[in-house]
């Protein structure tokens, strides 16, 4: 009997370490390094590195020199930081609206179409999306070059001349807003589309007979009841289009005079143009910041949007 | 049923019909005409065509001008480059994710919880947000301008972990425990078992990733400074501040050499593109 007993104690010390099984730990730290290994290297030791050299003033080749909190302070005291800042939200806050707007009539309009049309249409409307945001740039230059682009010719056949886009301090924006909005519906469009199918059918059905138009079931239906999709696209939406980069830097690299400057071209260009390492780590920091706040912000709402709905 | 509801439709629902044709009208044309301008464009025969009005379609069309772009610009090591890193990485992330998903739902191991916080941590940064710090890093490696920097760094991904194991919870887990009873070591149920069950979030995530890939600018020029190790964005964009922007009917034929692959790999894998919406939830 106690033999027994010991002989089992001992199998479970050769198979277990305290509740865990030997095998699994072994697989376990096996399984999860390579991931790990990456972040770690990529991502954890960077953001904190980053936040180190924010205290200096670097040029990245001499020693860093440490100046404390300089850099931000310098940031906040500077125009051309408070700009940036704005143009980043502006377009941030106008191609975010553009494109949930768009992709929302989209996906009401071809929720029900299912057909080969329907379908070739909503293939057709998502393309944008998985386009080379940079190659699609250097397209819309070409589409909107008032000497001898597409613009050009329209404008030229109602015997106008085409504005200069992309050299109009106000009219710069947008063309890049068109070309984020261009690419981002389609996306909205497709989760739209995936919200919209989840929705209870015999809902409509009760509302027809009550003889509510298609237009009013959207209105007090549909849109209600897309609550969820609305929060989780308006903040995913907020989060991407505050880091746009690519699209900027080819069309206009922030010109003219800072008129399309946003935060991570900004960035770009202080550590590599200006080779200031220490602002460019404090302008990253800044960033990750705002964007760490509309994160926590998303996961609130949606959180608390799940429980509800729970 | 909507048939037989919709044949008596009010005079505002036909209109909103009409609304919702030229809508659907006006966002196609809008969505189709840059690729038009792009194709119309790359098979004009020189530059001197492109100032003709009015517009004249290209007859016959310039396909030579895909050639040149291959000839007189290093295209194809760009698209060498691109396809090497792109698939590498992509592989690479997809073995690392789908091994730490496995270990998040199946393994029991201390601090559990604590190592999926830094994962959904990594989730929360943006991809610049130490980009001084990295390349000191990748100098420091001495990986600038070398396959590694354009690979290694995204060998994982948080994202994919996340989603591969949202996936694999909902994977009855009787599947795995009769499998060990079995004898089947850890291995062989990811690869036997759990590849098969987990087949089209696996798909959809190496879509996903492929295309990051693909479509990356800023990560390449950050790291990459001779024309050898460029990929095809990048190299599209130099070969137009070089050109200055003259021979567009050139720069448009390369556009479309970086633009075309893509919804080519798009329209044959439909299925697996739109899955990745449905996988990934809205929940975030």
């Amino acid at each position: 009997m106690s033999t027994q007993r010991s002989d089992a104690a001992r199998i479970r010390r050769k198979y277990y370490w305290g509740k865990y099984r030997k095998n699994d730990l072994v697989t376990a730290f096996l399984f999860l390094l390579p991931a790990f290994a990456v972040f770690f290297v990529f991502k954890y030791y960077p953001l904190l590195d980053s936040l180190r050299i924010s205290f200096t003033s670097w040029n990245f080749f001499s020693a860093p020199k440490p100046v404390g909190l300089q850099n931000y302070v310098k940031l906040l005291n500077s125009k051309t930081f408070w700009k940036i800042l704005g143009n980043t939200f502006y377009y941030t806050f106008w191609s975010t609206l553009l494109s949930l707007l768009l992709g929302l009539l989209l996906a009401l309009c071809l929720f029900r179409k299912t057909g080969r049309r329907g379908n070739a249409l909503k293939t057709l409307f998502f393309i944008p999306n998985i386009t080379t945001a940079s190659a699609v740039a250097i397209l819309w230059l070409w589409l909107f070059n008032s000497a001898n682009g597409l613009s050009e010719i329209i404008f030229g056949a109602f015997g106008k001349t085409s504005p200069a886009w992309l050299l109009d301090k106000n009219l710069a924006i947008w063309t890049v807003i068109s070309l984020g909005v261009w690419r981002a519906m389609g996306y909205v469009m497709t989760i739209y589309l995936s919200g919209l199918s989840q929705i209870d059918g015999t809902v409509y059905e009760a509302a027809r007979i009550d003889g509510a138009s298609e237009a009013q079931q959207a209105l007090y239906i549909t849109l209600p009841l897309l609550r969820p999709t609305t929060l989780f696209l308006l903040t995913t939406n907020l989060i991407s289009a505050m880091q746009v980069f690519d699209v900027v830097q080819v069309m206009t690299e922030g010109g003219p005079s800072n008129a399309t400057n946003v935060m991570n071209l900004y960035i770009y260009q202080e550590a590599f143009i200006r080779e200031r390492a220490g602002s460019a780590a404090a302008l990253s920091i800044t960033l990750f910041l705002l964007l760490l706040v509309l994160t926590v912000i998303q996961r609130r709402l949606t959180g608390e949007e799940a429980r509800s709905n729970a | 049923m909507h048939k037989s509801s919709s044949i008596r439709r009010s005079v505002g629902d036909r209109a909103v019909g009409i609304i919702r044709t030229l809508f659907l009208i006006i966002m196609g044309v809008i969505v189709v005409v840059p690729f038009l301008w792009m194709l119309l464009t790359s098979l004009m025969p020189d530059s001197k065509s492109l100032l003709v009005r009015p517009f004249r379609l290209p007859w016959p069309p310039a396909f030579q001008n895909y050639a040149e772009v291959f000839r007189s610009q290093p295209f194809g090591t760009y698209f060498f480059n691109s396809i090497v890193t792109s698939i590498s990485a992509t592989v690479l992330s997809v073995m690392t994710v789908v091994l730490a998903g496995y270990a998040f739902v199946f393994l029991e191991f201390p601090f559990k919880r604590f190592l999926f916080l830094l994962v959904l941590g990594v989730l929360m940064m943006p991809s610049t947000v130490a980009i001084v710090s990295l390349y000191v890093t990748m100098s420091n490696f001495h990986w600038l301008d070398t396959y590694w920097a354009l690979i290694i760094p995204f060998a994982a991904d948080a994202y994919g972990v996340y989603l591969i194991r949202q996936n694999f919870t909902s994977i009855p887990r009787d599947f795995v425990e009769s499998a060990k009873i079995d004898g089947a070591g850890h291995l062989r149920i990811l690869f036997q078992i759990l590849f098969h069950l987990a087949k089209p979030s696996i798909i959809a995530y190496t879509i996903m990733a492929f295309k990051w890939r693909w479509n990356d600018y800023f990560w390449v020029l950050m790291m990459t400074s001779s024309r050898e190790m460029r990929t095809l964005p990048v190299g599209l964009v130099m070969m137009r501040n070089e050109d200055g922007g003259t021979q567009w009917q050139l720069i448009m034929a390369a556009t479309a050499v970086v633009l075309l692959p893509m919804i080519l790999f798009y329209l044959f894998m439909q299925r697996g593109f739109n899955d990745q919406y449905m996988v990934g939830g809205v929940k975030g």
